[in-house]
């Protein structure tokens, strides 16, 4: 079944167009949630409430935009959302040490696959993660972040940038590959 | 933004991480919203439905019986017609009387015989006597000429010719077979002889009622009350409505239409209704003090003109319908009556213009034009009452207070709202006969 005809039986309301619905779209929407979220049962009750609200809409949504697009969204503010409800609000900004950024430039391509990279990602705390998520992973502007998470722009700047830092640190922990220059170091001897 | 290496790794494999989670568990737990939705879908659209085909059931069935509206004078149209009020059995060529005496109500027939000399035999057995329809006449005309005379003139003295309708001539076979057609139909009087006659048929409907069927346009403006809120399910309403406040100002109304007027206590109406829908917002006061927002300048709302003239906006939603309701007529006097409607707006346009405020408490302007919740079934459920006052039989004013529930949705900054209006409308208009 195609995307069209998943969007025109759902909007009949015949229930194959929203079975298949929920096999296509699964996977892509219960990454995002576990992205957001790091949590597997939270991520499949967010996921289910996704789909409740894709239900929910569907008849609402005009084909101006990717289809799959829309729905990605709808997962974001459902993930958000939860985490409102966990109300593990953004109020402590941990200090950080100091990381040389040429030292993570020079790291060669780790062979980290998704699982553990999501890992990763679960270490960061929860308002790091989701700024990190949004700026990084989904491409939000600043505006657009301090828009969905109700702060200003400049505190958006501002956990971006911790955020990040924050990510190199767990990520230099976290890789399996050796830095450039020791490789060359290696070789050399 | 720029992004480093490692970043652009982590984006890449994220974007494309797809964990598979437990479809069937999660199936199951989703079937049990589709067809409920589904369900209720169905419901509405089939209540819908119900709904026309029985206002048009209606219409047919009692529109076909009504055509001839005037009263049907009865006529003698020649020295062998007269009133007949009476039904005639013809037993071995004489008339018998003893039938009771009946009043005809829809159909008449003349008979006029005719005398021949060779004449050819039709056999003729209807069923039942007539108490209320037919009254036709036979002769038979293998009798004797005198006494076939004699019959005819007795008979012609008390037939008629109920028409102002033109004949319908026939061949001897045609007549027969109408009126045995006609009997089958209608308890004809009967007779049990084997006769002869060429009749000359004519069929006069008589209304068996009067009923007064017309059309009429009307025109009518109106001023509303509206009561206004968010589905508290609703995903975009569950964040904003936490926001920001909201009340209504009157909503104003302006339609036209015509309606069809039948069986003297009934009619349907449809047209076109353009209404005007405003909501006045502004952000939640207490809310903004309470979470020491940075837009909160610390001032009461009262005491920050500025801010307040900001932050209060108007939101409207332009709604084209097409009424369809049907209505009776409860009351009637020579100058008033009292109608009772219920009926559906079927909603085919809707434009929103105006404000809301996003979730900075900042009010933002938008325009968008809006769809329906339920395909081409969207729209609002009216009842109502009409006290019409006539100025003469053809024309009227009227007031029409109407009150009607509807939804409308939309979408802003990414979320669906979905925003309940009840709306209590009083409407004055002028009507007119076509």
């Amino acid at each position: 079944m195609t995307e069209v005809q998943i969007i025109q039986y759902c909007k009949q309301g015949d229930s194959r167009g929203f079975k298949c619905l929920v096999d296509t779209y699964a996977s892509k929407l219960y990454g995002i949630c576990l992205r957001y979220l790091g949590d597997e049962f939270e991520a499949n009750d967010v996921l289910q409430e996704c789909f409740i609200k894709i239900f929910k809409n569907i008849s609402l949504y005009e084909h101006s935009g990717s289809f799959e697009g829309w729905i990605s969204r709808i997962a974001v503010n459902t993930s958000l959302m939860a985490l409102r409800k966990r109300k593990n609000r953004m109020r402590v900004l941990e200090p950080l040490k100091e990381i040389d950024d040429g030292f993570i430039d020079g790291m060669v391509e780790s062979d980290l696959n998704e699982m553990e990279i999501l890992a990763m990602l679960k270490k960061l705390p929860n308002h790091y993660r989701v700024i990190f998520n949004l700026a990084i992973i989904e491409g939000y502007s600043h505006s657009e972040i301090a828009e969905k998470l109700d702060i200003p722009e400049s505190t958006s700047r501002t956990k971006l940038t911790r955020a990040r830092k924050k990510m190199q640190e767990i990520y230099l922990k976290e890789m399996k590959t050796i830095p450039v220059d020791l490789k060359k170091e290696i070789k050399k001897t | 933004m720029k992004l480093s290496k490692h970043e652009e790794f982590i984006k890449e494999k994220m974007q494309s991480f797809r964990p598979e989670p437990d479809k069937d568990a999660l199936w199951e737990s989703l079937s049990q919203y589709v067809p409920q939705e589904t369900q209720k879908k169905k419901k509405r659209l089939w209540f819908f439905l119900v709904f026309l085909s029985l206002a048009g059931l209606v219409v047919l069935l009692l529109m076909p019986g009504n055509q001839n509206n005037e009263k049907i004078p009865f006529k003698n149209k020649s020295n062998n017609t007269g009133t007949i009020n009476e039904t005639k059995k013809i037993v071995d060529g004489k008339i018998n009387n003893s039938i009771a005496e009946t009043k005809m109500e829809t159909i008449g027939i003349n008979a006029k015989t005719k005398v021949q000399k060779n004449p050819k035999k039709y056999s003729y057995s209807p069923r039942g006597i007539s108490k209320n329809t037919i009254v036709f006449a036979l002769n038979k005309a293998n009798q004797e000429e005198n006494n076939a005379s004699k019959s005819h003139e007795q008979f012609s003295e008390k037939s008629i010719v109920l028409n102002n309708h033109s004949h319908i001539d026939m061949t001897k076979r045609e007549s027969i077979n109408t009126l045995e057609n006609l009997s089958n139909k209608l308890n004809l009087l009967y007779t049990n002889e084997v006769v002869s006659f060429n009749p000359t048929i004519t069929i006069v409907n008589f209304p068996k009622k009067k009923y007064l069927n017309y059309f009429a346009w009307n025109v009518g403006v109106g001023i509303g009350k509206v009561d206004h809120s968010y589905d508290p399910g609703n995903t975009g309403s569950e964040v904003f409505t936490k926001y920001f406040e909201s009340d209504t100002k009157p909503s104003w109304s302006i339609d036209i239409g015509v309606s069809y007027y039948f069986a003297n206590r009934f009619y349907i109406g449809s047209g076109i209704q353009f209404e005007q829908l405003v909501t006045r917002l502004h952000p939640k006061w207490d809310r903004i003090r309470d979470e020491q927002n940075p837009y909160y300048n610390g001032l009461t709302q009262r005491v920050q003109s500025k801010l307040e003239y900001e932050a209060i906006g108007h939101n409207y939603q332009n709604v084209l319908d097409i009424p369809l309701s049907i209505g009776l007529k409860t009351i009637e006097t020579r100058t008033l009556s009292l109608s009772l409607e219920a009926g559906y707006l079927l909603n085919i346009f809707t434009y929103s213009k105006g404000v809301i405020v996003d979730d900075k408490y900042k009010l933002r302007y938008y325009t968008n034009t809006v769809g329906n919740p339920y395909g081409n079934f969207s729209g609002a459920w009216l009842f109502s009452a009409k006290l019409d006052y006539k100025i003469n039989d053809n024309a009227g004013f009227y007031l029409n207070p109407v009150f009607s529930k509807r939804n409308i949705n939309y979408e802003f900054s990414g979320y669906i709202f979905q925003e309940k209006y009840s709306i209590f409308d009083l409407k004055v208009g002028f009507r007119c006969k076509i």
